[in-house]
C-alpha cells in the first residue's frame, strides 16, 4: 500500500512537471556546478510522530546537459519534535544521497525542477516511551526522495528558490518511514 | 514577478500551516459486556471497568498530509476478569472512526471463601463423569487463609471439586458444581459443605 502511494506522488509530481521544457539564459548551464543551501521544515508522516521542526541541507550539483544535474546532497532534519514537561523528544535525520535534478524553464531567469535521490538515512531518535514511525534506535537506512520547486536566478550566479519534497526510508517495520519537507533554498552557480 | 514571489510564499505558508494540523486521532471504546469487573491495561494505561460500563480514549496515531501517513494505529488490550481469562489483544484503531472492542464471558466462577479454621492448600476439579482431579486450580503460592476469599476460574459444565487443607492435607470433595459461562458461584466452604446448599429455613410466621 505504501510503495503504491509512493508510486502515486511520484508520477504526479512528473506529470505537474511535464508540461515545462527548455533553456535559456538566466539558469545553470552545461558543465556549471550548483549549490543549493537550504533551510527546510520538515514533518514526519509516521505512527506516534509529533510537530515538525527545522532542518538544513547543503546540496551540489554539476550540470551534465543544460537541464540535468547530477551531485549530493547532505542535511540534518528534525522530523518529529515534542517538548513534554522539561523533556525534548526528537527525532531527527541525517540523508546522505545521490540527488538528480532536471530543469523546466518557464520565464526568464525562473526554472521549475524536479528531483529524485536514492541513498541512506541515519535516524538519529531522542525519545521517550513511544517508537516513531516503528523506530527506536538509531541506524542507517536504505531510501530516497522526491521532490518538485522553483528557482528564481535574480542575481545572475545566485538564486532563490524553494522546493517541496518528500522523503522515505525502509524502517524495518510495516510501513516506510516518510516525511515531507518545504525548504527555501539560497542558491550559487560556479563555472 | 513580486506577484509571482509573493503568490508562492503564500502556497509555501499555506504547507507549513497544513502540516501543523494533520494530527490523526481515533477513538477506542472498550466495552465490558462480561458480568464481572474487567481490569487490565488499555494502550498502557491501568482500566478498572465494571459490568456493563465502558472505557473510552482517544488514541493518537500521528502525523499525515493528504493520502501520505498513517491511518490506523496498533493498540494493544490486556487483562482479565473473575468470568474473563487473560488475554491480551492488538487492535487496530481507525483515524476519525470509533472502534470499540467488548469484552465478554469465557468462563465461569468460583468465589470461594474458606470459612474453616485452618488453610486451604489445594482446589482441583474434575468433570462430573471423570475419576481424575486435575491441577491445582489455585495459582502458585496462593493458598487460602481462614475466612480469605479467592476467585476459581472454571469452564461450563458439570465439576467435582476436591478441598485439600491443612495441616494434614486432608482433603473433601465437593459434588456435582454445575456452573455456566458468566456465572459465578458463591461457596463459602468448611469440612462438610455440600452444594448446592440447603436452603436456610423460612422465617416462621
Amino acid at each position: 500500500m505504501k510503495t503504491f502511494k509512493t508510486l502515486s506522488i511520484a508520477g504526479a509530481l512528473l506529470l505537474c512537471c511535464a508540461v515545462y521544457s527548455g533553456t535559456v539564459s538566466g539558469q545553470p548551464a552545461r558543465k556549471q556546478y550548483v549549490a543549493d543551501f537550504g533551510v527546510s521544515f520538515n514533518q514526519a508522516t509516521v505512527t506516534k510522530a509529533q510537530r515538525g521542526m527545522l532542518g538544513l541541507d547543503i546540496s551540489v550539483g554539476k550540470m551534465f546537459t543544460n537541464n540535468l544535474s547530477v551531485g549530493l546532497a547532505v542535511g540534518y532534519d528534525v522530523v518529529s519534535y515534542q517538548k513534554d514537561e522539561g523533556i525534548y523528544a526528537r527525532f531527527a535525520v541525517v540523508p546522505v544521497l545521490a540527488k538528480a535534478k532536471y530543469y523546466f524553464t518557464i520565464a526568464p531567469a525562473m526554472t521549475l525542477h524536479a528531483a529524485l535521490a536514492g541513498g541512506v538515512y541515519q535516524a538519529i531518535p531522542h525519545l521517550g516511551t513511544d517508537a516513531i514511525g516503528g523506530i527506536t534506535e538509531s541506524g542507517l537506512h536504505p531510501g530516497g526522495s522526491l521532490g518538485v520547486g522553483f528557482d528564481w536566478w535574480l542575481f545572475g550566479r545566485q538564486g532563490l528558490g524553494a522546493e517541496l519534497e518528500y522523503n522515505f526510508f525502509d524502517s524495518g517495520a510495516e510501513d516506510l518511514f516518510s516525511y515531507f519537507a518545504v525548504r527555501v533554498n539560497y542558491s550559487l552557480i560556479k563555472m | 514577478m513580486t506577484k509571482f514571489s509573493i503568490r508562492a510564499l503564500i502556497v509555501l505558508a499555506m504547507f507549513v500551516a497544513g502540516f501543523s494540523g494533520c494530527s490523526q486521532e481515533g477513538t477506542l471504546v472498550i466495552d465490558n459486556k462480561a458480568s464481572t469487573e474487567f481490569s487490565g491495561f488499555v494502550n498502557g494505561t491501568q482500566v478498572t471497568i465494571d459490568p456493563s460500563d465502558s472505557y473510552e480514549t482517544t488514541v493518537y496515531i500521528g502525523k499525515s498530509l493528504a493520502i501520505i501517513g498513517p491511518d490506523e494505529i496498533p493498540v494493544i488490550v490486556s487483562g482479565s476478569a473473575p468470568t474473563k481469562r487473560s488475554f491480551s489483544e492488538e487492535i487496530g484503531v481507525l483515524s476519525g472512526e470509533t472502534t470499540t472492542f467488548r469484552i465478554t464471558d469465557d468462563t465461569g466462577a468460583l468465589i470461594f471463601t474458606n470459612m474453616h479454621d485452618r488453610t486451604v492448600s489445594e482446589v482441583a476439579a474434575r468433570q462430573c463423569d471423570s475419576l481424575v482431579f486435575g491441577p491445582n486450580l489455585l495459582e502458585a503460592n496462593r493458598i487460602i487463609p481462614p475466612g480469605s476469599t479467592r476467585s476459581i476460574q472454571l469452564d461450563a459444565g458439570c465439576w467435582d471439586l476436591q478441598i485439600t487443607y491443612d495441616p494434614d492435607d486432608l482433603k473433601q470433595t465437593v459434588v456435582d458444581v454445575d456452573i455456566a459461562t458468566g456465572q459465578i458461584i458463591e461457596i463459602e466452604w468448611a469440612p462438610g459443605y455440600i452444594y448446592p446448599p440447603p436452603a436456610p429455613p423460612a422465617p416462621a410466621r
